[in-house]
C-alpha cells in the first residue's frame, strides 16, 4: 500500500501497519489499521451511500494519500450511488433506486457529492467551443437533468461559464446601444421636451446619453466582466440565505453559487436585439428555480422563493401600496376615520 | 541515535477527517471573493461619486414609499467617509450592513498573518441568523416608511 509522510510529504510503499519509519525523512510514522478497533470505529456507521461518497476535502496534505488501501469489507460492496459507468447526461434517476441487497437509505439524508462534470468544465478535452455550447444548451433546454446530475464542486467552471456568457451578452447589447442610441436618445428628447409631462427627470435622458457615448461603452464593457462576477455573488449569497431560511440548502453554498453561475449563462441572451434582455430574465428565472431545486434538492417551492421571494415579496407590498392609495382616494376620509368619525361609516 | 533513545515523533496518520490536524489552509475561496466585494464596495463607496450616478428609486418615484433597500447606497457612501450619524439616518441596516462587509473584508486580509479558521456555523445556527436578517430588513423599511427616510 501506498503511504505518505506527513513530514516530508513524499510517498513510500510499505506492506504493514503500525509504527514505521519514513524511508526518506527518518521520521517516525503511525499507520493506523483500519480493522482495529479504535473509537471511530464504534461510532455509529454510515450509511452505504455515504460510505463510498467522497468525503470532504482534505484539510491537510499527510491525510490524503496516507490513508491505507481500501479495506477489505469495502471490496466487498458495491459502490453507491452510481451504476457502474454512466454515460454522460444520461437520467442520472436511473441510478436509483439501488439494486436489491441494498438497506434503505435514511431519507433525509443528502445525497453525496457525486455527479458528471458539466461539458464546460472539461473544455480543455471538448474544446472551448463545443464545450461552451453544449453546456449552453443543456442549461437552457434540458435544465432538470442537467443540474440533477451536474457535479455541483466545480463551482470555478460554473462561474467561468456565467460570467462569459454575461459578458458576451452584455458586450453586443452594448454595441447595438452604442450604434442605435445616439439616434435614438435625440429622438426621446425631442419626444419628451414635447410632451405635457413637467415632472420628466432629466438625469433619465442624461443617462441615455452618456450609454450612447463612446467612451460610455467601453468603460461598461470593461467593469462588465467583473459587474458579473459581483452580480453572481450577490444572487447566490441572497439566494442562499433565503434558501437557509426555509430549510433549502443541504448542500451548501457551492452548490447555490453553481446552480446561479450556470443559470446566469442565459444572459447571453442579452446580445439578442430588442426583446434580449427581457427574454434573458425570465428564462434565467425560470432556470435558476428549477436549477437551485434540483441542485440543492430542495424542491421547486423553495427554489422559487429563493430567487423570486424579494421580487415577489416588493411586487406584493407595492400592489397593497397602490390598492390602498387607490381606496383611500376614491374614498374620502378613508384613512382617517378612525380619527375624525367620518369615515365610510364602516 | 537509535529511535528508542529519541523522543517519539509519531504521527498519526489517518483517513481524510480523522483526527490529524493542521493549520488552516489558505486558499482563496468563497470567502475570500465576498470579502472582495465587500472592500470593493468600500473603495466604490469612498472614491466614485455614486449617490448621483442612478436614477432615483423607481419604488419610491411610484408610490413616494421607499422600498426596503432605499437610503443603503447613501448608508455606505456616508459610512465610508466616516460619518456614522448619516449613514444611520439614511439606512439604519446599510449602516450595519456596510460595517460588517467592511469588517469581514478586513478579517480576510488579516487571515493569513492570524491564520484562522472561518467559523462553519450548524444549519440550524445558519438559519436562525438567515430568518434575523430577513426580520432586520422588514423592520429597517417599517423605520424607513415610518420616518419618513432617506430624504429624497
Amino acid at each position: 500500500m501506498l503511504a505518505r509522510c506527513a513530514h516530508c510529504q513524499r510517498t513510500f510503499s510499505t506492506e504493514r501497519y503500525g509504527v514505521q519509519t519514513c524511508p526518506h525523512c527518518g521520521w517516525e510514522l503511525l499507520l493506523p489499521d483500519p480493522s482495529a478497533t479504535t473509537p471511530q470505529d464504534v461510532a455509529p456507521q454510515p450509511s452505504p451511500a455515504q460510505e463510498g461518497a467522497p468525503g470532504p476535502a482534505p484539510t491537510g496534505g499527510a491525510s490524503e494519500s496516507a490513508h491505507p488501501a481500501a479495506p477489505p469489507h469495502a471490496a466487498a460492496t458495491p459502490p453507491p450511488w452510481s451504476s457502474p459507468t454512466p454515460p454522460p447526461w444520461t437520467d442520472p434517476r436511473g441510478s436509483w433506486p439501488p439494486p436489491p441487497g441494498w438497506t434503505p437509505m435514511p431519507a433525509p439524508v443528502p445525497p453525496p457529492e457525486q455527479g458528471e462534470s458539466a461539458p464546460f468544465a472539461q473544455r480543455r478535452r471538448l474544446g472551448l467551443f463545443a464545450a461552451y455550447s453544449q453546456t449552453w444548451r443543456l442549461v437552457a433546454f434540458e435544465p432538470t437533468r442537467f443540474f440533477r446530475a451536474v457535479k455541483t464542486s466545480e463551482s470555478g467552471s460554473a462561474l467561468l461559464f456565467g460570467i462569459v456568457s454575461f459578458t458576451l451578452g452584455t458586450w453586443v447589447s452594448l454595441l447595438f446601444g452604442w450604434m442605435a442610441g445616439r439616434a435614438g436618445t435625440s429622438a426621446m428628447q425631442r419626444l419628451l421636451e414635447r410632451l405635457p409631462m413637467q415632472n420628466v427627470d432629466p438625469s433619465l435622458v442624461a443617462h441615455m446619453m452618456e450609454r450612447a457615448t463612446l467612451g460610455g461603452v467601453i468603460g461598461q464593457a470593461l467593469i462588465t466582466p467583473l459587474a458579473g462576477l459581483v452580480a453572481i455573488y450577490l444572487l447566490a449569497a441572497v439566494a442562499h440565505v433565503l434558501l437557509l431560511a426555509v430549510r433549502g440548502a443541504p448542500r451548501g453554498f457551492t452548490t447555490t453559487l453553481t446552480a446561479v453561475s450556470y443559470a446566469y449563462g442565459l444572459f447571453l441572451l442579452e446580445a439578442l436585439p430588442m426583446c434580449g434582455g427581457l427574454v434573458a430574465v425570465f428564462w434565467f428565472l425560470v432556470v435558476a428555480i428549477t436549477g437551485l431545486g434540483e441542485a440543492q434538492r430542495c424542491g421547486s417551492g423553495k427554489a422559487a422563493f429563493a430567487v423570486m421571494g424579494p421580487a415577489l415579496i416588493a411586487c406584493l407590498l407595492m400592489c397593497a401600496c397602490t390598492g390602498w392609495a387607490v381606496f383611500a382616494a376614491k374614498i374620502p376620509g378613508a384613512i382617517d376615520f378612525g380619527k375624525s368619525g367620518e369615515g365610510t361609516g364602516l | 541515535m537509535s529511535t528508542e533513545a529519541s523522543p517519539r515523533r509519531t504521527i498519526l496518520l489517518g483517513p481524510p477527517g480523522g483526527s490529524f490536524r493542521t493549520s488552516p489552509p489558505l486558499r482563496f475561496g468563497h470567502a475570500e471573493v465576498l470579502a472582495g466585494i465587500a472592500a470593493l464596495s468600500f473603495l466604490v463607496a469612498r472614491f466614485v461619486p455614486v449617490v448621483g450616478l442612478f436614477p432615483p428609486c423607481p419604488f419610491r418615484a411610484a408610490l413616494g414609499v421607499p422600498c426596503a433597500s432605499c437610503g443603503m447606497t447613501r448608508a455606505f457612501v456616508a459610512l465610508a467617509h466616516g460619518d456614522v450619524a448619516a449613514a444611520l439616518g439614511a439606512s439604519p441596516l446599510g449602516a450595519v450592513l456596510a460595517a460588517l462587509a467592511w469588517g469581514f473584508a478586513v478579517a480576510a486580509m488579516l487571515r493569513p498573518l492570524l491564520r484562522f479558521r472561518w467559523p462553519r456555523p450548524a444549519p440550524a445556527a445558519a438559519r436562525r441568523a438567515a430568518l434575523a436578517g430577513a426580520a432586520a430588513l422588514l423592520v429597517n423599511w417599517a423605520w424607513l416608511v415610518a420616518a419618513g427616510r432617506p430624504h429624497p
